[in-house]
């Protein structure tokens, strides 16, 4: 027995000073930075293929695009130069002209073309995404000059937008995978005419179109190619390890020599890690108040706060009694004090949402003029006026608590999501202030998210929480709440309304198509929504504004915080991030590293 | 060695028809979970930002992989590849083969849990008897006590603290992979202390949260023959001390055999908190994120290869049990 307990404290001591002897391993060997992937898990045995949902391939490290978006809010059309190094539109946007970096490589040292990028639409078509931006032709100008266009007699207004963000693979990887007749494949699949042998040929076509994307998804090139910064060199499930790739076109300008991605599978990971030290950046990821103490108190850890298109709702199916009447979501929304809610909720990154209008805070300055802004009710915390207005309602108060029209007390399930911590105690702190108020409300947690989403579009909840103002672009942002929800869907290019009868078809909102504004004006906001899809810009600004108004009036919603983007870096090993440009920090470090940013601090 | 022939056909042939059972009842119960693999990529895209239009024709190649025949016809599909030992094509992974991923998250659960089971049920075994024989000692009051509390501690509360502490707090020890992916994989210094040293915390995790178990239920066990005739006659014909431990071990070791031999069989089930808490990439974290994402046939086959280890370990028991216990072959 002794010699089994001396052999048993060896094993652990050995054990011990092993590990120990490697805590830092992964970090770090001065030029090595790490940091979370945040879009996809890192699975090994996925191909290295950036069309596959989890494949090895990882923006702006390895998988490059044209450019990249600035995000920014106001001009959807700013980027940072990717594989793309220029790029113009005719006068109405419906042709785009790309001229690539003229140094531009794969890492097997081949040079990028005009081809490849032709090669990577045909491709982009199998998976359904040139089709969202309308993209009609490609014309290959020279080695580094290539003309894509629209479809004929199409106008969408984020056509340089979608273009610019699609990805580029290499033909001579690629082509093999496509049939030689594909841009024939293409243009039948793209008929639309009433011509019965076309659109027969066109039916076929898009099914040919949708067995090649299968196709595409599943290939597994033995190596990985890549033409960005960085290629992959090795992976396990929990890291990937990828290395400077020296054909990159601007390889001067990257002083990282390898990258460690880490894998992602919850923000309690990005937590540790950034409160053990371990990460040079760090994505946006929602946290407590502690957390954020934790990390900020470790050692050259900086927060950096930018601009996040999304907002926190407490949302209504009108199918519930008594929620379509729109008195009474007023009512609701001058109960609800905003301020307590997101202090408890979300107090890290939120900031109470000073408007119900379908959008964040910060973009409805840009959109909304001083004249539509003076018709919104802000709806601040008034609890005699809500009294008034249920009263009018036909509601009556009997021991403080609110009996309904039909004679039956008022009770509230509010739903939320179990993980997500600021919709709970969201929905903790509206019940407490309902209670209050007279309404028996209570929080419900629904175990997913899939569920969620399942439950809501069969209409199970009457109230429950809801991402909107979604993106930089208009169209997203509206489309949150006069999109699906509401019943709203393009069909064979057509908008197609589905009312609430039908719930099949996920109108778990149930607002009227269409409504009367106090101006007098008669909208239907699902038209109004769809046509931001295709309006230029510089024409949306009047849509928006009776979007905005028609939010307001209704209240299908009732906005409750606008989110903030806050990442992290760590100035410990690299200096130099863009901390100052927020549309280039929203984007991967891969693309900060390719524009000359992120200096290891030896080599200052 | 008829009888025993006789007796293992038998227990395999039900062992294969336990498992068509329970494939064909998975089959069925997960895919009436709410929600779909469609409607959780789609809205996975929307968060990134593409328009409805766009994340609509991007989830239309995932639709690819997600048969659309009745559910009757998929049943069959089903049944007979699994014949074929096909378990089909991954949703969440487009394109990826199910038994491609199982076999890449298996090893990493093995090594976690199988060390942990191997260490917890030593140390526990060990401290176990020492509880029990000097059970009026304060060492034998001490072993009861950590045994007590150790077991009383929830898995996830022990990872959450062991992570607290060798993480944030004193931040020692590595988590996040199973070996850090800049050292090339291979039977190498650099390499094998990697690996020991990101496996160290959900080891320690499982092995002291099982320990307990083990420690205690050894104790009763041994206090129970302790009080046994021939312990006491071997005491009367002056037996050495050695040689009565092992007695009593011998015999006290049998229930805990079997709970030891079962345990290996649900260690296919991962340790899913632990695995969740240190981000280790074993079966439990692959069985969470399949339901996250509603990917049917992978969630199908992360539990037939849990009920296939559960099955086999009951036969494997049944078997070595009467090879340890003579009694139970009369």
């Amino acid at each position: 027995m002794k010699r089994l307990s001396f052999f048993m404290m060896g094993a652990v001591l050995a054990l011990s000073v092993t590990a120990c002897g490697n805590t830092s391993s992964s970090s770090n060997t001065g030029t090595q930075f790490t940091t979370v992937y945040y879009y996809h898990p890192i699975s090994p045995g996925a191909p290295k293929n950036p069309f596959n949902a989890t494949g090895n391939s990882f923006t702006s490290f390895d998988k490059m695009q044209l450019a990249w978006s600035a995000d920014s809010a106001t001009n959807l059309n700013k980027f940072y130069p990717g594989l793309a190094q220029k790029w113009s539109t005719n006068a109405n946007g419906t042709t785009a002209t790309i001229e690539l970096q003229p140094n531009a490589k794969w890492s097997n040292g081949k040079p990028v073309t005009a081809n490849d990028v032709k090669t990577s639409m045909a491709v982009a078509f199998t998976q359904g995404t040139a089709q969202s931006f309308s993209l009609g032709s490609v014309k290959v100008l020279s080695q580094k000059k290539v003309e894509l266009s629209q479809l004929p007699g199409s106008k969408y207004n984020l056509f340089l937008h979608d273009l610019l963000q699609q990805t580029v693979v290499p033909d001579f990887q690629y082509s093999g995978q496509l049939p030689k007749n594909i841009w024939t494949i293409i243009q039948q699949s793209q008929y639309s005419g009433t011509d019965k042998t076309k659109a027969a040929l066109a039916t076929k076509a898009q099914g040919e179109l949708t067995a090649l994307g299968k196709k595409i998804t599943q290939f597994a090139p033995q190596t990985d190619i890549s033409a960005g910064p960085f290629v992959l060199q090795r992976l396990n499930p929990g890291e990937a390890y990828l290395v400077k790739n020296k054909y990159f076109y601007a390889n001067s300008k990257v002083k990282v020599d390898s990258v460690s991605l880490r894998n992602y599978t919850g923000n309690q990971q990005i937590w540790n890690y950034l409160t053990s030290g371990q990460l040079d950046a760090a994505p946006f990821t929602a946290m407590p108040q502690n957390v954020l103490n934790n990390i900020i108190r470790v050692k050259n850890n900086q927060k950096v706060v930018s601009p996040s298109y999304v907002a926190a709702s407490l949302a209504f199916d009108q199918n519930f009694y008594p929620y379509g009447n729109t008195n009474v979501r007023k009512a609701l929304a001058y109960v609800i004090d905003r301020n307590a809610v997101q202090k408890i909720a979300e107090p890290v990154v939120g900031t109470p949402a000073k408007y119900t209008d379908g959008m964040i805070d910060s973009v409805a300055k840009n959109w909304i003029d001083p004249s539509t802004q003076s018709k919104m009710d802000p709806y601040n915390l008034n609890i005699s006026k809500a009294t008034s207005i249920l009263k009018k309602e036909g509601f009556k108060k009997t021991n403080g608590k609110w009996i309904m029209p039909d004679g039956k007390p008022w009770t509230m399930n509010i739903y939320a999501v179990d993980g997500f911590s600021d919709w709970i105690q969201g929905a903790k702190v509206i019940s407490t202030e309902l209670t209050n108020f007279g309404i028996d409300a209570n929080p419900n947690i629904v175990s997913s998210f899939a569920q969620y989403q399942a439950d809501l579009a069969a209409q199970k909840y009457a109230v429950g929480f809801w991402l909107d103002s979604l993106g930089a672009s208009m169209y997203t942002a509206f489309g949150r709440i006069y999109g699906l929800p509401d019943g709203y869907n393009v069909v064979g290019g057509k908008l197609v309304h589905y009312t609430q009868k039908d719930k099949t078809q996920g109108n778990w909102i149930g607002l009227p198509e269409t409504l009367k504004l106090a101006t007098g004006e008669t909208v239907n906001p699902g038209e109004l929504t769809n046509e931001l899809n295709t309006l230029p810009v510089s024409q949306q600004r009047s849509n928006v504004q009776k979007l905005a108004l028609t939010t307001n009036e209704y209240v299908p919603v009732i906005e409750l915080w606008d989110y903030v983007n806050i990442q992290f870096v760590n100035t410990s090993r690299f200096t130099n991030f863009p901390v100052h440009d927020m549309g280039l920090m929203n984007n991967q470090p891969g693309v900060w590293m390719s524009l000359g940013y992120v200096n290891p601090k030896s080599s200052k | 060695m008829k009888d025993f022939s006789i007796r293992l056909i038998w227990r395999i042939f039900s062992g294969i028809i336990m498992v068509l059972v329970v494939a064909s009842l998975t089959f069925f119960l997960v895919r009436m979970m709410p929600g779909n693999p469609v409607d959780a990529q789609y809205n996975q895209l929307i968060m990134q930002g593409m328009t409805p239009v766009q994340a609509q024709n991007q989830v239309r190649v995932m639709y690819g992989f997600i048969p659309h025949s009745s559910l009757a016809s998929q049943y069959m599909t089903y049944i007979a590849n699994l014949l074929r030992l096909n378990l089909g094509q991954s949703v969440s992974y487009e394109g990826v083969s199910v038994s491609h991923i199982i076999l890449n998250a298996a090893p990493w659960t093995l090594i976690l849990v199988f060390t942990g089971l191997v260490a917890s049920f030593l140390i526990g075994v060990l401290a176990g008897v020492i509880a029990a024989i000097k059970r009026s000692s304060p060492m034998g009051t001490t072993l009861t006590i950590s045994g007590s509390l150790l077991h009383g501690v929830p898995q996830f509360v022990m990872g959450l603290l062991l992570a607290y502490v060798f993480t944030t707090l004193w931040p020692i020890l590595p988590f996040g992979a199973p070996y850090d992916s800049s050292i090339a994989a291979g039977f190498n210094l650099p390499f094998v202390s990697s690996l020991i040293s990101h496996a160290v915390l959900p080891v320690a995790t499982y092995a002291l949260s099982s320990y307990g178990g083990w420690l205690l239920t050894m104790k009763s066990s041994v206090i129970t023959v302790l009080g046994d005739d021939f312990i006491l006659a071997s005491e009367i014909r002056g037996l050495k001390a050695a040689t009565r431990v092992r007695y009593i071990a011998h015999n006290a070791i049998l229930p805990l055999f079997t709970l030891f031999t079962l345990s290996i069989g649900f260690m296919f089930g991962g340790s899913v908190f632990i695995e969740n808490i240190f981000d280790y990439p074993g079966l439990g974290n692959l069985l969470l994120k399949s339901i996250d994402a509603r990917d049917y046939p992978l969630m199908s086959g992360a539990f037939l290869l849990i009920t296939i280890a559960v099955i086999i370990s009951n036969i494997v028991t049944d078997f070595l049990y009467s090879m340890v216990d003579p009694r139970i072959r009369r």
